[in-house]
């Protein structure tokens, strides 16, 4: 599904990632755990193809796709998603026209025929249910006018109607009180299947109490410095990053 | 750009006759517009340059009758005592009025087939939907008339003669129902009016004439099926549209698809009028040339546009669109003269490259509890300066005045300009004047979010930009929002990313 | 009615041979006084002038009181405004010592302050300096006229790291006892790094012959500097008031001005700011108010040439009898300057049948990271407070005068000096009762 080999990502000549390694098998959820600044969100961003990064050394493929000279459209049509961190507002761009354009555009790809309004606003109406959003929201403009905790559901809502192969949750809990957070990581559950695969970045464990993942691994200072499984963001979330760092530095 | 139909000025060099064959395919085009736009166009070369005999030559061309070519000649001698306006924020070459032809310029050799023709402007067809059949006479390849369109026009013809509406060339109205024009030709624009217009009132060529009578609502959107035809009208063109008591007309002016046009100076004038209970909604899509990517060639819009609501409970409504021009100049405005008039302004203008903008519109109240709305979304992309520059004025007398205007500005990059000039003059306590307006930009989290829905950055830009003017979209007969939104996407190629 | 070059150089002549001292040297002078000498004066054709008409503002012979006394009561009065602030008086334009405070008061306070025409050396060029260094164009004649003909003004300089000084008072006084009191004083101030000082500069006139008053002032604020800037106009109905005040912002650099145009026949003030550094920013405030003739015209420009820089502009316009206002704001905000902030607002309230109000709020922007917005509204009383204040029992007179107040005080209660706040709201409500509300 995902492969990162010795990935160096630098910003403005700073490098960020150092050197990063990920496999990713379909079915699985990969949790990516690490303190604030240790390059999580490059990660998501550089996967997904935003502007602004230079990919120093290694490589990320998709599918067997080479990621990294694939423009953002085309990794989504592929099938990747990026629930964002903080969803972009667009005036006057209405949200169901837009879901509907970005779906159609996934299947023209897929070689699938495109889903006319009747289809498509029975589709979303199903997977509104999922994520417990109100149908007013679908007849804003994308973002406009959400609250924090509806635009992160809008972001699922997405993924549920776009249905991607590999979907990177970028913070998705930030900002989300437990009951938003109960109905996101809900969403993200029903949609887990043995073909699909997950990254979940979180700076807390509470989101994986949720949505509970095969692997979780810690970002520091843009490497893994850990992997193990659930058990290791228990220990995180009791002991903190400091000790893990600490022993990471003792090695080299 | 490469290709001769791409050329804006005539030449002395390219005087150059057109053959036989081109001169039938000519009049078999010209029958297309049997009810005509064109009636009577005869490759006769006229000199350049502008004098009095020109004016009386244009008149009798015509046929006109003697009240056209004395305002004609009226025109002319107020014209040649005016001097050309300088606008600050507008750069451009000085236009020689003596190196012009007024009367049908000899044609160019026009390209033989599609194949001849740009391959960028096909494209741009492409991306449009513009239908095949309407794509020779766009590029300004030499065609067998369009068949389909003239039975089409003549049963639309008959339909809205049965309802007494008069829908013609304005030189066959000046013929046949020279009351109408004498009656309110130059009432709303007056000769004197200002250099453009003036210059109009001397030498236009053609355009249309509306006559709705009393009572009759207009039952489908004029100029829709004529609008390529309209296309032929030239570079003074001249527009009369009045709507009886208590009538309705929609009007469509202009194509979404690029006109390649000859004439570097376009200097239309529009007149509206509606009397009491009657509603005027006139709708522009102006997408002419633009110049090329660095700023060369392109036509000068300098345009008059005016209505007068001048009956009780009155109603103009202007929409545009505007993304063509290397400069546009226009301001569509209301003088709202009967009590309780509506004066409406919906406006979309694009500009990229290197064009220059300046738009907006004048709203005069002058009866009582007159009302005015303007919606002017200016979107500046390229290297291009984009000017809302408006004026909304309460007479002493208008009580009860309201208005409310809504100018906002769109940049895409950071090399182009985009301002606001707002005008407002209140002499009466109990008006309501309000304006805003606001700046921003299309960012790049915008097209990344949509791209990571799957979306390619030029939809995406084009859906950003529709979006931000919807409001206005809104106001164009559906088919025309439509097109006017897929221009959106392909007017702003290039400017992003 | 337009001026020809012929009279007006005959005043400007006059008016010269009038004086024999003047406030700057004759090297910043002279290209002034060929400008007046060549200069046309401005018509309502000029884009500048199209909604106030000068007339026959130069008509009558300017010449100067300089037998005057004023009573002490008068300067009192005028000095409850800031009862505690240093005061400097000009009378007739030139500098009283006999009004003003003791320079003394101010030794060792990091604070220089002189009457212009006395500087000299170091100070005198730094002065000249600024003034060359203004924003003001070249064809902006009543620049000339001021830096032409002044006779005297006030230099102001804060050192280095100077907070919490006593605020400036400074007052002009015009009397007009049979001939025409023509004044154009100019002022410099400069406040340096880290530093911040109040001014508030205020204007009166006396007297029943006519009064013209052309001041320009020039401010510098270095890096993190900050001006609080007061302008009050309280002038008899036969003054004429032509001001142009240029700002340079740097870096870092915080300028606030309040104007409050309560008097005048007519008033035009031109306020220039231009940020020369990233980071700076500029508030403006000001309030209109006008009565029968008068003719009030308030004129902005900010030039947003840097980064970051903010600005924020709020001006309420108050109209009655056959009075006209007039509001013109221009916010340039330049290429590369990104990340700019600027809100414009300008309200305004039409008292009266005949009064009028232009206004022309304007935005012309270059960079494309940038949020600026205007708005100008024009109307009367929402008719629905108005209702509501009467339903509780007060009467139409009092509702009106109530929410005409409460409107100018959504600027006033912005001012952050409490003398002054109290002051200017008093001149604002008395203003008010004298206008005799239309019953509709």
């Amino acid at each position: 599904m995902l492969s990162i080999k010795n990935l160096q990502v630098s910003v403005e000549e700073k490098p960020i990632l150092k050197g990063l390694n990920l496999e990713v098998k379909p079915g699985e959820i990969h949790a990516i755990m690490g303190p604030n600044g240790s390059g999580k969100s490059t990660l998501a961003h550089v996967l997904s193809g935003r502007e602004g990064y230079s990919v120093d050394a290694g490589s990320a493929h998709y599918k067997g796709l080479n990621l990294l000279e694939m423009a953002p459209e085309i990794r989504a049509r592929e099938g990747m998603f990026l629930a964002f961190q903080y969803p972009i507002e667009i005036p006057g761009v209405n949200n169901t026209s837009f879901l509907k354009k970005a779906l159609n555009e996934i299947r023209k790809h897929r070689g699938e025929e495109e889903l006319d309004a009747i289809d498509f606003l029975s589709l979303i109406k199903k997977q509104m249910k999922l994520v417990e959003m109100k149908e007013e929201l679908l007849k804003r403009p994308v973002n406009q006018g959400f609250s924090g905790g509806e635009k992160k559901r809008n972001e699922i809502l997405q993924m549920a109607v776009l249905n991607p192969t590999l979907a990177i949750l970028d913070e998705t809990d930030s900002g989300l009180d437990i009951d938003a957070l109960r109905i996101v990581a809900g969403g993200v559950n029903k949609l887990r299947s043995a073909d699909n695969s997950f990254v979940v970045i979180t700076h807390y464990q509470r989101l994986l109490d949720y949505i509970i993942p095969d692997f979780v691994h810690v970002l520091s200072d843009g490497q893994i410095i850990k992997s193990g499984t659930k058990d290791l963001a228990l220990e995180l979330e009791e002991r903190g990053y400091d000790w893990l760092i600490e022993e990471a530095e003792s090695k080299d | 750009m490469n290709n001769e139909t791409n050329k804006i000025a005539p030449k002395n060099d390219e005087n150059i006759a057109m053959s036989d064959e081109q001169q039938t395919i000519q009049n078999i085009t010209d029958q297309d517009y049997k009810y005509g736009f064109v009636t009577d166009i005869e490759m006769e070369e006229f000199p350049k340059g502008l004098d009095e005999n020109i004016v009386r030559m244009i008149s009798a061309k015509k046929k006109e009758p003697e009240f056209m070519t004395e305002w004609r000649l009226k025109a002319y001698r107020y014209w040649r005592k005016q001097k050309e306006p300088k606008w600050p924020k507008l750069e451009y070459s000085e236009v020689d009025y003596e190196d012009l032809y007024y009367y049908a310029a000899p044609k160019k050799e026009a390209p033989k087939s599609l194949d001849e023709v740009d391959p960028e402007l096909l494209a741009t067809f492409d991306k449009l939907g513009v239908p095949l059949e309407e794509r020779e006479l766009l590029a300004g390849v030499a065609v067998d008339a369009v068949i389909d369109s003239v039975s089409v026009a003549t049963t639309f013809k008959g339909k809205l003669g049965e309802l007494g509406i008069i829908f013609c060339p304005i030189s066959e109205a000046i013929q046949e129902h020279p009351e109408l024009v004498k009656k309110y030709l130059g009432t709303v624009v007056p000769y004197t009016d200002n250099f453009y217009a003036t210059l109009n009132s001397a030498v236009f060529s053609d355009g249309s004439f509306v006559y709705i009578p009393p009572g009759v609502r207009c039952p489908m959107e004029l100029s829709s099926y004529f609008r390529i035809n309209a296309s032929k009208t030239g570079q003074f063109e001249r527009t009369l549209i009045v709507a009886d008591k208590g009538s309705y007309v929609s009007y469509l002016e202009g194509c979404t698809a690029p006109m390649r046009d000859e004439n570097q100076l376009h200097a239309a004038v529009v007149e509206l009028i509606a009397l009491d209970d009657a509603e005027i909604k006139y709708s522009t899509v102006q997408n002419w040339y633009a110049g090329n990517k660095e700023g060369v060639g392109g036509i000068f819009n300098f345009v008059t546009k005016r209505g007068l609501c001048g009956g009780k409970n009155s109603k103009i409504s202007w929409t545009q669109v505007e993304t063509g021009s290397a400069i546009t100049w226009k301001y569509p405005s209301c003088i709202l003269k009967g009590d309780n008039s509506v004066g409406e302004f919906y406006s979309v203008a694009l500009t990229n490259n290197y064009q220059q903008a300046d738009t907006g519109t004048k709203m005069i109240h002058l009866g009582k509890n007159t009302r005015s709305l303007i919606i002017s979304k200016g979107i500046s992309a390229g290297k291009s300066n984009n000017a809302y520059r408006g004026l909304v004025k309460v007479n002493s007398k208008a009580e009860n005045a309201r208005n409310y205007s809504q100018c906002d500005s769109l940049l895409i990059g950071d090399q182009c300009g985009a301002h606001t000039y707002p005008y407002l003059e209140i002499e009466n306590p109990t008006a309501q004047v309000e304006h805003e307006a606001t700046t921003s930009k299309v960012s790049e989290d915008q097209i990344f979010y949509l791209n990571q829905r799957g979306i390619s950055t030029e939809d995406a830009v084009g859906m950003i930009v529709s979006g931000y003017a919807r409001e206005v979209f809104q106001q164009l007969p559906m088919e025309f929002a439509v097109e006017a939104q897929a221009l959106m996407s392909v007017s702003l190629e290039g400017s992003v990313g | 009615m337009a001026h020809t070059t012929n009279n007006f150089s005959e005043w400007v002549n006059l008016q010269l041979d009038s004086d024999s001292s003047f406030a700057v040297s004759e090297a910043v002078r002279s290209p002034s006084l060929s400008k007046l000498a060549g200069g046309v004066f401005p018509t309502r054709k000029d884009e500048e002038w199209r909604y106030t008409p000068l007339g026959d503002l130069l008509d009558s012979s300017p010449g100067r009181d300089t037998t005057v006394v004023l009573d002490h009561e008068y300067i009192e009065s005028l000095k409850q405004a800031m009862p505690s602030a240093h005061t400097i008086v000009f009378l007739n334009g030139e500098y009283s010592q006999k009004y003003s405070d003791s320079p003394t008061a101010l030794e060792d306070s990091g604070l220089n302050i002189s009457p212009l025409g006395q500087l000299e050396g170091t100070a005198l060029k730094l002065a000249e300096d600024t003034i060359l260094n203004s924003t003001l164009t070249d064809d902006n004649i009543f620049q000339h006229i001021a830096l032409g003909l002044s006779q005297n003004g006030l230099f102001i300089e804060v050192n280095k790291n100077i907070e919490g000084q006593t605020p400036i008072h400074v007052i002009y006084i015009s009397t007009a006892h049979g001939v025409t009191a023509f004044t154009s004083p100019v002022n410099v101030i400069r406040v340096s790094s880290n530093s911040h000082l109040k001014v508030v500069e205020q204007y009166a006139s006396l007297g029943e012959a006519a009064v013209i008053t052309v001041p320009a002032s020039y401010v510098q604020l270095e890096d993190g500097a900050g001006l609080d800037y007061y302008k009050i106009g309280i002038e008899n109905a036969r003054t004429n008031h032509i001001c142009n005040t240029s700002v340079r912002v740097a870096g870092s650099g915080t300028f606030r001005s309040h104007q409050y145009l309560l008097g005048s026949n007519l008033t035009r003030s031109n306020l220039e700011v231009s940020f020369t550094g990233p980071g700076a920013e500029a508030i403006l405030r000001g309030v209109y108010l006008g009565d029968e003739n008068q003719h009030l015209d308030v004129r902005t420009y900010l030039d947003h040439a840097h980064p970051h820089c903010s600005s924020d502009q709020h001006f309420r316009g108050i109209l009655n009898g056959h009075s006209r206002g007039v509001f013109n704001g221009l916010v340039l905000v330049q290429e590369h300057a990104q990340k700019t902030d600027a809100q414009q607002s300008n309200k305004n309230l039409l008292l009266s049948r005949d009064a009028r109000v232009d206004t022309k709020p304007q935005l012309e922007i270059f960079a494309d990271d940038v949020k600026c917005a205007h708005g100008a509204t024009v109307g009367e009383l929402d008719s629905d407070a108005l209702f509501y204040l009467q339903s509780r029992g007060i009467d139409k007179k009092d509702a009106t005068l109530m929410l005409t107040r409460a409107f100018a005080a959504e600027v006033t209660q912005e001012i952050d000096i409490d003398s002054l706040q109290t002051y200017v709201q008093d001149k604002i409500s008395a203003s008010l009762d004298e206008i005799v509300i239309p019953s509709v």
